[in-house]
């Protein structure tokens, strides 16, 4: 009998909650019929502040996308964002023992065991183990599963955050009576998303310049080979304006949303921009100048601050495709060229594939969601769904009488 | 804490979900109230389905048991009377075929026996005034005690004893009628043809039935089972006694001499046990001749 599983994206980001519902069928196609959105007001840089209100941010974006689907979500596929998580590499090596030194499942089994078993620290814990590759003495290889050699090795790169905030996200989805599926994180949902397999294959980076963070995720051989968070993101620039331009915070987002460039062009000398945007009494102008040198320096240390982390990884030999730029800030006027002119790589603004038809859904702010959605689709089938995920009496009541 | 499996670094998989302590928001908990509220609606929507079903069933069975049998046009007048609760309408269904006869043809005296054949039929006089009608005049037995028995069909079906012994299929009586009878348990039925022998001796328990509705009847009106496993009328080895299972008193026994001395005792009794308060009795044996056993709760 053929199955279907109704799944929930969910982003909690630092500006606002997303959450796309979508129905997945056993033969790996997937229907996106729901979305949900709430503006997020107690979280700050990724981190949450005030749980409750995030709780009631994320219930109400969930049940407006389950209302607006007309079902109810099963699984939940949750992105991980903020400054808590990090990540290393760790390599695993077993001895290939068996006879005739054929490589067998056990080998690579044991292998993986060794990559993964490294501790942490107390109250931390791993999110995702990223496989990097294998390599039989020493020769880098996609498969050795029957391969003759002496020695196995494989690489991962291990994502790793604060037990305690997973414990908080997860409660609040917990809360609405669901159950988390997986993590991904914010990164790796939207670059599964925003760059081709050829891209990944080439060698590309992906920048997801969202309000409270930036997270990037490096591919090389169509495999994530690292990831990041770096604390900075649109918020910063929010507050440079509102300091730099001595006015309100929320005056300032609309400012810079208006008429914020990421460079400084001949004519904004001239030029004057109002604060409001209407003129009337207590509006007053700046010149343009002032808006775009402060955004122009705090994207500049933005892509410094990457340039450092990355170090030689981010050179045109490593990325010939290039870096992909999302993202809520990544619509700032000549932002690719300002990253274009301090990265040194070729840099271009992340297009949803052609699978996402809605046009609305096409914008950067659903790049992780949808990307959460492409990796649920892929999670799904591999697994399909046997049982359905809510749990506890109410979750038991709801699948009779929902 | 985060589980670790087997050669694995902790993961997040570890932490335990729905646990207590997870965040229910205002949003959740009134989308909680909404959904319990829907339930609560589908639940009552769903009874009251389940109720209407179950009415108009039981309003169609009524409909059939009250609606008139068609009995067809018959040429012959019944003038039919009874002391019990026989119908006139009873009688035509019954002897239907009779009455497609002539007046003439009719034998009184076969009919009065196929009406004395009913058992609830204790003594029938037919009467025939020419040229077209019928008296029937019927004396019914009074009803003592209710039994099941099991059919033929391997359900129970309800008998009824009479003050003679007789063990007769009921008609005609209201349920609340029958309710309000005893049963009766540990009683052997020997069947005969169509049937059963009447049960000898049965005299005693209604004498004993009779003389509490009389002396007694806020009490009698409890008794729900008449068990006479240890009522022995024959054996002249065995005391024979009379055990009575009520709603308030779980067993009274008595013994088979002197029916209006152990009611009496009875009654002084329970007057004395409401009186001082003493408790509530499950067991009051009065088959001794001077003394009763009281067991309380």
């Amino acid at each position: 009998m053929s199955w279907t599983s109704i799944i929930g994206a969910v982003e909690i980001g630092t500006s606002k909650v997303v959450v796309l519902v979508a129905e997945v069928s056993e033969v790996g196609s997937m229907n996106i019929i729901g979305r949900g959105q709430s503006t997020n007001i107690g979280m700050r840089k990724g981190s949450i502040l005030d749980i409750e209100s995030v709780s009631n941010c994320t219930h109400a974006a969930i049940m407006n996308a389950e209302k607006s689907a007309g079902r109810q979500i099963e699984r939940v596929f949750l992105s991980m964002t903020g400054d808590h998580l990090w990540g290393f590499r760790n390599s695993g090596v077993t001895a290939i023992n068996t006879h005739g030194n054929i490589v067998t499942e056990a080998d690579i089994e044991r292998a993986v065991e060794n990559a993964k078993s490294k501790d942490l620290e107390p109250g931390e814990v791993y999110i995702q183990h990223i496989r990097i590759g294998f390599r039989l003495d020493g020769q880098l290889c996609d498969n050795p599963l029957g391969r003759e050699g002496s020695q196995l090795e494989v690489a991962y790169f291990h994502v790793v955050g604060d037990e305690q905030i997973l414990k908080e996200h997860i409660s609040i989805i917990n809360g609405f009576g669901l159950e988390v599926n997986d993590i991904v994180i914010s990164s790796i949902a939207s670059g599964s998303l925003l760059a081709t397999d050829e891209e990944k294959r080439q060698g590309v980076l992906v920048v997801d310049i969202g309000k409270g963070t930036t997270d990037f995720v490096l591919y090389r051989g169509r495999r994530a080979v690292y990831t990041g968070v770096i604390p900075v993101g649109g918020d910063h620039i929010t507050n440079d304006l509102a300091l730099g331009l001595r006015t309100k915070q929320k005056l300032a987002e609309g400012l810079k949303k208006r008429a914020a460039k990421a460079m400084v062009t001949k004519d904004d000398r001239e030029q004057l921009v109002s604060l409001i945007g209407d003129l009337t009494i207590g509006d007053s102008v700046f010149p343009l100048l002032s808006v775009n040198k402060i955004t122009h320096a705090r994207l500049e240390e933005l892509f410094i601050i990457l340039k450092n982390r990355l170090g030689s990884e981010l050179s045109r030999q490593n990325l010939p495709a290039g870096v992909i730029l999302t993202g809520g800030v990544s619509l700032t006027p000549l932002i690719t060229e300002l990253a274009e002119q301090i990265l040194d790589v070729p840099v271009a603004r992340g297009e949803s594939p052609d699978w996402v038809r809605h046009e609305e859904l096409r914008g950067p702010e659903y790049a992780t969601v949808l990307g959460l959605l492409y990796n649920a689709l892929h999670d799904a089938h591999r697994k399909p769904v046997q049982g359905k995920a809510r749990r506890g009496w109410f979750g038991k009541m709801q699948e009779i009488f929902g | 804490m985060s589980k670790r499996a087997a050669g694995e670094g902790p993961s997040w998989r570890g932490i335990q979900q729905n646990s207590p302590r997870k965040v229910v928001g205002k949003v959740a908990q009134q989308r909680r109230l909404q959904f319990l509220m829907r339930t609560l609606l589908l639940l009552l929507v769903v009874m009251a389905i389940l109720a209407g079903l179950v009415g108009a069933r039981y309003f169609a069975k009524q409909l059939k048991r009250d609606a008139p049998v068609l009995i067809p046009e018959s040429t012959v007048e019944v003038v039919f009377r009874t002391d019990g609760v026989l119908l006139p309408d009873w009688f035509r269904s019954q002897f239907q075929s009779w009455l497609q006869r002539d007046l003439r043809d009719i034998d009184v005296r076969d009919l009065k026996l196929a009406l004395e054949g009913y058992g609830q039929v204790a003594s029938a006089l037919v009467k025939v005034e020419l040229p077209s009608r019928l008296f029937v005049d019927v004396k019914e037995r009074i009803p003592l005690l209710r039994v099941r028995v099991r059919g033929a069909d391997g359900g129970s079906e309800m008998y009824l004893i009479g003050r003679d012994g007789t063990v007769y299929a009921r008609a005609a009586y209201p349920l609340e009628t029958l309710k309000a009878l005893p049963g009766v348990a540990g009683l052997r039925l020997r069947r005969i043809e169509d049937g059963f022998i009447p049960v000898a001796g049965i005299e005693e328990i209604a004498a004993l039935l009779e003389t509490a509705k009389e002396q007694l009847p806020a009490v009698y009106r409890h008794w729900r089972l008449v068990d006479l496993s240890d009522w022995t009328p024959d054996s002249p080895y065995r005391p024979s006694l009379i055990r009575v299972r009520s709603t308030h008193i779980r067993e009274i026994v008595f013994g088979t001499q002197d029916f209006p001395g152990q009611i009496r005792r009875l009654a002084s009794i329970l007057e004395t046990i409401q009186r001082q308060q003493i408790g509530q009795p499950v067991l009051i044996d009065l088959s001794y001749p001077e003394e009763a056993v009281i067991r309380y709760q």
